[in-house]
């Protein structure tokens, strides 16, 4: 463009992230990841979901800290019940004359605590099946993926409420049921990646380098799956969160006393209609943390596949 | 519909072999579909800690009860055999009998459907007449503040938890406007002046000529139904808004354009038309999208649904009722899934 | 001299994207008679954006001034939206290029055809508007027109898509035509006899052709005038029968690079850019 004026030079650090002749992988990577980051801060809406969680994140770790009361001891029953949100009592008390401040805060350790390990315990297990079942092809695919349909076949919250009805109540087994339920997807979009790379020439020549099937399945294929699994599991948390929540509230996730915001959210039923802040508030946390992860995932997908937004 | 040019009498035997072996293959995958859900559903009957014998007789019933007992429930045969026991049971639709109420499962069931039915189809209905129309504003004036509207009610429908917004709506409409009634399918009063036929309220309440009850029964199905119809019309109308994008950006549209017709043909006779085809799959997900969700609807207002019987049953223990509303949505699930393929086919010309 | 059809004087179509403004058209101007006119460059020339431009169906956010803009008298920069819709389709058409996607794939082709007859003839009934779509499918020689009346455009080959798509176009008989790279999706064969039958129409119905190609020797043989465009601009204008008289170095190289049966040139030349060309 001719009359352009001239764009300024980066320097120091900035040059050598931009760097068009990377001197080692590491400059590389870090480079991609700072042109990743400038795409993804460049999206305010990303910006705010990642702020979100990052505040769930430094709430769960400091809770102790910000919350002014304990999250399981009940205050005086004569008192203290049902007080309105006040000074004292920033979201009010619930009907054991508990902070519910400060169970909210608490709660999102379990929230956080639920989202991190079904996300340990379902993406490993989808992603394993989804490229094993799309490199070695054949009857192994299609019995990996008449199981895999079998489980999508259920509708998430009723497979897990079937579970955890057989397993009992707990926020172990709920954790257990929601990650039955939640690697069918992740399962699928590995296949699918699998699939397109499967006769690259890449891998060929690795395999001709003497490469065994476990290794380039692990080396090779699931580190290029990664990029739209990431996408794909955080816009899923929403969803984790709003599960494990349900199950919460039909009193099927964490038992009582634990502060668990779904659970609270079914306690606060019994006093909608003149105390209704002890179920709003943790609905209302409950809400925003999913809309966190919910804009966090659609700004990660923008970043890492572009062709998917709109 | 069979090729335009075909005619001779060879051709129409291979299409009809292509068909054939088309339908095998279809009913062979729903059949273990269906097979694979009754599979599920039998290994998390036995994975319950509670000794199912004991739970009938008690821990104190001498050893002989106990094993007759056990062999009524067949308890004593191999894994295999049970296992088919089982699938025949299933495929009868004998899910055993409910601990609570002593009635075949299946009764119970058939009793409480209707109402969940109601509830996702009025929901089904909010939605598409609501999210279509919103989502093909949404794609034909991108950008404007209608696109960030529509993107906006998607993103609350995919982060608001439903039993939330449903007591809040409650709170809302019921106990502070007093708009629509509370909990409840209708005012007890209202429910001796019908008798049930459908076991849709309104359908019958409406047939009976008893109009106090039937506006009794919109009164009480109003917020379950909108609520439910929000989550409908944010993922439809988002979809909606998606396909329309695709197809104005293709070349027919416009050669309709050249062709000088109104912009009002161009978007709903010919580019809605044709992202009609996905839509209704989406249409078909989204009524199972409600079934899943009148679940946690249904214990906010009361509802005495499907999905109220399973979590009651589920308070009580009631294994059977558990499993038996499992496998019973899961298998409207794959049909619905199957409905909608089907009626992908049937609709875009190019797959027929 | 009759007064021209078509006047288009500094025609110029900007988009304005966030990386900066494009010029897809820089200044093209000419007149267009009864008579075929042919324009002829490569990708990028903006040779199909000034069709576009035309009939007034730029994509946003492309921007169309000119200091003339004018059919039949009519100002299409400053005609009323009613009055362009009602010169589309009826006075001037275009036919586009691949007839897999220029066709609306869930209505039969005879409906399609219909559309385009009703849109214009406001008064027209069914009956009538079926009468003339078959007879549409005649004239451009398909050999069974009530079958393929009820035919989807997927279940025709390429060569009936393409005509089905002239008789489309030409059903309401327009002035002018426009035919952007018509026959560039076709094989040879095939596109010879579109060609043929598009010939035939343009000669008996006396309209105006403006013939948009990358295919300099098409164009000369099938046109009276030829407009060569590069980087949006107009580099040459001719009579297709001087063509071997071409001044601009552009055209003599294109002239120079087509191969011929006869000679035997090798290596086959090739274009050397000029950037003066695009200034």
């Amino acid at each position: 463009m001719a009359g352009a004026p001239p764009l300024p030079q980066p320097s120091g650090l900035q040059a050598w992230l931009l760097s068009s002749e990377p001197a080692s992988r590491w400059q590389a990577r870090l480079g991609r990841g700072y042109l990743g980051w400038r795409a993804f801060t460049k999206n305010p809406l990303a910006v705010l979901g990642l702020a979100i969680v990052v505040l769930l994140i430094l709430v769960a770790i400091f809770a102790p800290l910000i919350a002014p009361y304990s999250p399981v001891a009940g205050g005086d029953l004569r008192t203290e019940r049902l007080l309105p949100p006040s000074e004292t009592f920033w979201f009010g008390t619930d009907d054991q004359g508990r902070d519910i401040f400060s169970r909210v805060v608490y709660g999102s350790r379990v929230t956080l605590w639920v989202v991190v390990l079904v996300a340990i315990i379902a993406t490993p297990i989808g992603v394993l099946i989804g490229t094993v079942a799309g490199y070695l092809g054949g009857w192994v695919d299609t019995v990996l993926m008449r199981i895999t349909d079998i489980f999508l076949a259920f509708p998430r919250l009723i497979l897990a409420l079937a579970f955890v009805a057989a397993l009992g109540p707990g926020i172990e087994n709920a954790i257990i049921a929601i990650s039955i339920t939640s690697w069918p997807p992740y399962a699928r979009i590995a296949r699918a990646e699998t699939l397109t790379v499967r006769n690259s020439d890449f891998i060929a020549a690795v395999k001709l380098q003497g490469a065994s099937t476990p290794r380039i399945i692990l080396g090779h294929i699931i580190p290029l799956c990664i990029s739209s699994i990431i996408v794909r599991v955080t816009l899923d948390m929403a969803g984790i969160i709003l599960t494990a929540a349900g199950l919460g509230f039909l009193g099927l996730g964490a038992q009582p006393p634990m502060p668990e915001w779904g659970a609270m959210v079914a306690t606060g039923r019994n006093y909608l209609i003149d105390q209704w802040w002890v179920a709003a508030m943790p609905g209302l946390a409950i809400f925003v943390v999913s809309l966190g992860f919910n804009l966090l995932g659609d700004g990660l997908r923008d970043v890492l596949d572009p062709k998917a937004a709109k | 519909m069979v090729s335009a040019v075909m005619s001779r009498g060879g051709e129409h035997a291979s299409a009809l072999r292509s068909f054939l072996k088309r339908a095998a293959q279809f009913v062979i995958v729903l059949a273990t579909t269906l097979l694979g859900l009754v599979a599920v559903t039998f290994f998390i009957g036995r994975i319950v800690p509670i000794d199912p014998v004991i739970a009938i007789v008690g821990d104190r019933a001498p050893p002989q009860v106990y094993e007759r007992v056990r062999n009524e429930l067949g308890l004593d045969k191999p894994l295999i055999e049970q296992f088919a026991i089982y699938v025949k049971k299933a495929a009868t639709g004998d899910f055993g009998n409910s601990v609570l109420t002593t009635n075949p499962v299946m009764t119970d069931i058939a009793n409480v459907f209707p109402a969940t039915l109601e509830l996702a189809t009025l929901g089904t209905i909010i939605g598409t007449i609501i999210g279509i129309p919103l989502g093909v504003l949404a794609a034909v004036r991108r950008g404007t503040w209608i696109d960030q509207i529509v993107r906006l009610l998607g993103l609350v429908g995919y982060s608001v938890p439903i039993f939330w917004l449903g007591l809040m709506g409650l709170l809302l409409f019921y106990a502070k406007l007093g708009w629509v009634a509370g909990p409840g399918r209708i005012d007890v009063t209202y429910s001796y002046l019908y008798t049930p036929v459908t076991g849709i309220v309104l359908i019958d309440t409406l047939m009976q000529g008893q109009m106090d009850a039937f506006w009794d029964a919109v009164s009480h199905v109003l917020l379950p139904a909108c609520l439910l119809g929000y989550f409908s019309l944010a993922y439809i109308s988002r979809m909606t808004r998606s396909f329309m994008l695709n197809e104005l950006a293709q070349e027919y549209v416009i050669a309709a354009r050249v062709k000088g017709l109104s912009e009002f043909r161009v978007i709903w006779r010919h580019a809605l038309r044709n992202a009609a085809v996905p839509l209704i799959t989406v249409i078909a997900l989204s009524y199972a999208n409600l079934l899943e969700g009148s679940v946690l609807t249904e214990t906010v207002f009361a509802w005495p649904g499907l999905g109220q019987y399973i979590t009651n049953s589920l308070q009580n223990a009631d294994m059977n009722a558990v499993l038996g509303g499992t496998i019973v949505i899961g298998t409207v699930f794959v049909l619905l899934n199957l409905v909608s393929d089907l009626l992908y086919r049937l609709l875009d010309p190019r797959t027929r | 001299m009759t007064k021209p059809l078509l006047e288009v004087e500094d025609l110029r179509v900007r988009f304005h994207l966030r990386t900066g403004t494009v010029e897809a058209v820089r200044g093209v101007s000419f007149q267009l008679g009864r008579e075929r006119l042919g324009i002829v460059g490569e990708s990028g020339s903006g040779k199909s954006q000034t069709g576009r431009a035309i009939l007034g169906l730029t994509p946003p956010p492309g921007e169309v001034t000119a200091k003339r803009l004018t059919f039949d008298g009519i100002d299409l920069l400053t005609a009323s939206k009613r009055t362009l819709r009602d010169l589309r389709g009826g006075r001037i058409s275009m036919v586009m290029q691949d007839p897999k996607y220029s066709l609306n794939p869930v209505m039969t082709i005879g409906e399609q055809i219909i559309e385009a007859y009703q849109a214009h003839a406001k008064s027209a009934g069914r009956g009538e508007a079926r009468d003339r779509a078959l007879a549409m499918l005649e004239a451009v020689k398909m050999r069974n027109p009530e079958r393929v009346f009820s035919l989807y455009p997927h279940e025709v080959s390429g060569g009936m898509g393409q005509r089905a798509m002239i008789a489309m176009m030409l059903v309401t008989e327009p002035d002018l035509l426009i035919a952007d790279e018509p026959t560039s999706a076709l094989d040879v064969t095939v596109s010879m006899e579109v060609l043929r039958i598009l010939d035939e129409l343009v000669s008996e119905r006396g309209m105006s052709l403006i013939f948009i190609s990358h295919d300099l020797k098409l164009v000369s043989s099938f046109c009276d005038r030829v407009l060569v465009m590069y980087a949006g601009r107009v580099v040459e204008e001719l009579e297709a029968k001087h063509l071997r008289e071409a001044k601009h170095p552009y055209t003599q190289g294109l002239m120079r690079c087509l191969p011929t049966l006869a000679d035997d040139v090798r290596p086959l030349p090739t274009l050397n850019r000029d950037p003066a060309w695009a200034q």
